[in-house]
């Protein structure tokens, strides 16, 4: 089980969270091309490495924040951390 | 190769069985093929098999970085149904589960096939709801679905006692899909396997694919593997979860992200049930395997993952979900937990297609992929060998992305 690190609550069992899927970049500008746009809205980074993902604390403060994790690992930063 | 048949066994079992000949062979790896199919498992060995059968394509590699049915082929629930959703998926499935059906004979291979139903428990009017749509739409194109009373439920799985009327979720009907069956998940990638290499296909184990290449002008020109560069104008990426580990060498996104879908047996016991139960509700399903092993199956773990274990809390979030219902269970040793790297598309649906690198030929985003196995490789197989998709899989191509016309398919997973 994972240990997430909720800002309000501190480190919480992962039981209480749902996971809301990767952190997605800004909207682009409505000027985009058709292309980037359904690159932006279908497509997610799927590395075998650090992905940026949201997390709910919902069976907790409600508190919703942003992490990076490693998909083989597990391991945990926060998002301004270098993936090293 | 011989055939396998009732006089070539009596044969075999006087000599000893010393001259049974080997499933495949292992030639050099050549440095030019007409088709490279990366990933040796269920749907890359069936489209092997029906490259070479139906097209006349054998001038064909299988490249496999690990052993041949090694992956998702050798870690599902054999569970195989055609009880989708839409228009576009249920045809496509009724043709899987009708391959399945002759496949046995077809590649002259024991698969074990049983044909068995499997029961949906219902514990939600929402549920309720959506299952019955599936129905009226399984009946327009000819997967059956059909709905049994609590009474008639616990008849036919006299170990569901859970779920009563005191219960936190009481079960409120089920439905039965006549057409599931199981079979023998190894046997289908070693039977496609034998099929194929006897029709002059190569399987080639242990070869991992590093990189694809492609031409100055954009056409896909071959691999790169740890066994030195092999070449090729067409290559279709068959690896599942893997996918994307693949194709971002090429430069390609994919609509996809891969999850950690897990299972477990228990001890064997004596037969209980001769059904597959799904609990959508609860999220778990299993069947009894031929041995006796319970086989269960849960949710997969929340966010994207590449590993091949389970986490101790989706593994506790199955059990005690599956003890509501048959609180009997409790006193079951369970023996192995496995776990696979799913793919999953943008929509819930699969993807067969080209892509934007000419030559290239992407199968992925199965989920579990195992009842599809045989339509996969078949459809496959005729859009590398025509560049056409195939009737039934042409809802499947990386286009309707491109024009945002989702499939957003439910009957996907199983659970939930």
């Amino acid at each position: 089980m994972l240990s997430l690190p909720c800002p309000f609550c501190g480190q919480r069992d992962e039981t209480e969270f749902l996971n809301a899927g990767p952190a997605k970049s800004a909207r682009p500008n409505t000027d985009v091309t058709d292309s980037k746009w359904v690159e932006w809205l279908t497509v997610p980074a799927n590395p075998i490495g650090y992905v940026e993902e949201k997390w709910w604390h919902a069976r907790g403060c409600g508190k919703w924040f942003t992490i990076k994790r490693h998909t083989v690992t597990h391991e945990i930063k926060m998002p301004d951390e270098d993936d090293e | 190769m011989g055939r396998f048949s009732a006089f070539s066994l009596a044969w075999n079992a006087l000599t000893h069985h010393q001259n049974w000949t080997r499933y495949w062979q292992n030639p050099p790896l050549a440095k030019k093929y007409d088709v490279l199919i990366i990933g040796a498992g269920g749907h890359g060995l069936a489209c092997a098999h029906y490259l070479a059968k139906n097209h006349g394509i054998n001038n064909v590699a299988v490249l496999e970085k690990g052993w041949l049915g090694g992956g998702n082929i050798a870690r599902n629930t054999v569970t195989i149904r055609s009880n989708y959703l839409r228009d576009e998926s249920i045809p496509f499935f009724v043709k899987s589960v009708s391959l399945f059906e002759g496949l046995a004979k077809d590649l002259n291979f024991n698969l074990m096939y049983s044909k068995r139903s499997m029961i949906d428990v219902v514990q939600t009017y929402p549920k309720m709801r959506e299952i019955r749509r599936r129905m009226m739409n399984g009946y327009l194109h000819g997967s059956s679905y059909s709905p049994i009373d609590v009474a008639e439920l616990r008849r036919r799985v006299p170990a569901l006692t859970g779920g009563g009327p005191e219960s936190r979720l009481p079960i409120i009907g089920a439905m039965v899909h006549k057409e599931a069956a199981v079979c023998r998940h190894d046997g289908v990638a070693w039977g496609y396997a034998r099929s194929a290499s006897t029709r002059g296909v190569e399987i080639h184990q242990h070869t991992e694919v590093k990189s694809l290449i492609r031409y100055k002008s954009g056409e896909i020109k071959g691999v790169e593997t740890n066994r030195g560069t092999v070449l090729a104008n067409k290559v279709a990426v068959v690896v599942s979860g893997h996918t994307t580990t693949i194709t971002d060498t090429a430069g390609l996104n994919l609509p996809v992200k891969s999850f950690n879908l897990a299972a477990f047996v228990s001890e064997p016991v004596k037969p209980l049930i001769d059904v597959i139960v799904n609990c959508p509700d609860l999220g778990v399903y299993l069947n009894q395997s031929d041995k006796g092993e319970l086989v269960i199956g849960g949710a997969p773990d929340a966010g994207q993952s590449f590993r091949r274990d389970m986490k101790q809390n989706v593994f506790e979030d199955a059990v005690v979900t599956m003890l509501e219902l048959f609180p009997a269970f409790r006193r079951l040793k369970l023996l192995r937990q496995w776990g696979g790297v799913l793919d999953i598309a943008h929509d819930a649906t699969p993807i067969i297609s080209a892509t934007d690198i000419p030559g290239l030929f992407v199968s992925c985003g199965w989920w579990g992929g195992f009842k599809a196995v045989p339509a996969g490789g078949y459809t496959l197989a005729h859009l590398i060998a025509t560049r056409q998709p195939h009737e039934v899989a042409a809802p499947f191509t990386l286009d309707r992305f491109r024009h945002l016309d989702f499939i957003v398919e439910s009957g996907t997973t199983t659970a939930r």
